[in-house]
């Protein structure tokens, strides 16, 4: 970003192919959804570029896109939430591609991540993306806590309480485990 | 894939189709805007009679007043001024507790003297509050451009931490001419406005610093 900010403009194709896999692996598992994702990630390119003559010396170009792609998403959130009260339609989400349930007690690595994946939407908004972004994303905590705006106190928290719900959701307590077997 | 490549050439073609400049250098004038602020303030303070006017206050109190207004100025400042190597702002949190914590720490500080010597004449604020409204846009305008990048994730808060830094600074240019540490002085000349400017910024910075709205192309 800062040699495209210098005046090099074949540096934001590369500065492209470096974060566009990142956002948009961030956005669908932010909205599940490829066409909102896929917007997402042109918003934020497009808020980029205009932060081109601006942009400080140096500064840390994940943080900024996955904060401009979170307020986006939120954005589009709220105006969708808006658009669905006035039609009273329900929301069209389409399930991630790794959301398969696993199967056998014995999972491979990428039947985890999925599994992972797939219960990652049961937590709350601000734990599930401060997750993503240190878990998925491996951003370090205070670059996530600069993405949020938020200390990196915060984040740790988010973090711990997101990985105590997903660790209890994978392995429920048995009394739990129970009654689900229990239930037809 | 092919969705793929189609995206990047579609979003590339948006950024051809609306070309930014490059980066300048912003340090001359920022430099040149802070020596305007400064000169501007001088002027407002002259206008309305200089520090003379505050002679009536014990010099120590005087000197003790204007030093932690001073201190508080300088924090607020630096607590809301960016990281330098970040395009983002300071923690809500951080940003929140200047916001509030300038009016209610002015406040707090000049009450503490107000037992420590006589006032020299009563007044019920009305000057104070229009000196510090038209001190407090100056170093606003410095520090918003100072700060100038986008905000996206709490621009109003960010808004209201500069009103309230800026009013800081405005804080001190009003202790400079007033000598009055009376309470109901204090609330309607010197809190008042604080909190006028701090809500006022909030709703500017809203403006200001809010991403803009793109219309995204599909592929």
């Amino acid at each position: 970003m800062d040699r495209y900010a210098e005046g090099d403009d074949s540096a934001f194709g590369e500065l492209y192919d470096v974060l566009a896999p990142h956002l948009l692996g961030f956005a669908m598992n932010l909205t599940r959804n490829r066409t909102l994702a896929e917007d997402v990630l042109q918003q934020t390119f497009l808020q980029l570029h205009r932060s081109r003559a601006r942009w400080v010396r140096g500064a840390r170009v994940f943080p900024y896109a996955f904060s401009i792609a979170h307020h986006h998403f939120i954005d589009s959130t709220r105006r969708e939430k808006h658009e669905r009260l006035a039609s009273t339609e329900p929301p069209e989400l389409e399930e991630p591609a790794s959301e398969a349930a696993p199967a056998d007690d014995e999972l491979d690595g990428k039947r985890r991540l999925a599994a992972v994946l797939a219960q990652l939407h049961t937590l709350p908004e601000h734990q599930r993306v401060a997750f993503q972004l240190v878990a998925i994303e491996e951003l370090s905590i205070g670059e996530a806590a600069e993405a949020l705006g938020v200390t990196t106190g915060n984040i740790r928290i988010r973090l711990h309480r997101a990985r105590e719900a997903l660790r209890h959701l994978q392995d429920p307590p048995p009394a739990l485990a129970q009654r689900s077997k229990a239930s037809p | 894939m092919r969705r793929q490549a189609d995206l990047k050439s579609s979003i590339l073609a948006q950024v051809a189709a609306e070309p930014v400049p490059p980066r300048s250098d912003r340090r001359w004038p920022a430099l040149g805007l802070a020596v305007l602020v400064v000169l501007a303030m001088v002027a407002l303070l002259d206008a309305w009679g200089g520090a003379s006017h505050a002679a009536g206050r014990p010099a120590a109190a005087g000197a003790w007043v204007l030093g932690g207004i001073c201190a508080l100025a300088v924090a607020a400042t630096l607590s809301v001024l960016p990281a330098r190597r970040s395009m983002l702002g300071r923690p809500r949190g951080l940003l929140l507790a200047v916001a509030f914590g300038v009016p209610l720490v002015v406040g707090l500080w000049l009450l503490l003297w107000h037992t420590s010597y006589a006032d020299p004449f009563a007044r019920v604020g009305y000057s104070c509050l229009a000196l510090t409204s038209a001190t407090a846009p100056w170093p606003f305008a410095l520090l918003v451009y100072l700060s100038r990048r986008f905000e996206p994730r709490h621009p109003a808060s960010m808004g209201a931490a500069l009103g309230s830094a800026a009013g800081a600074w405005a804080a001190l240019m009003v202790e400079l001419w007033c000598p009055l540490a009376d309470p109901a002085h204090v609330a309607v000349g010197h809190v008042l406005p604080l909190v006028l400017l701090t809500l006022l910024a909030a709703g500017l910075g809203s403006r200001l610093f809010a991403l803009p709205k793109v219309e995204p192309r599909r592929p």
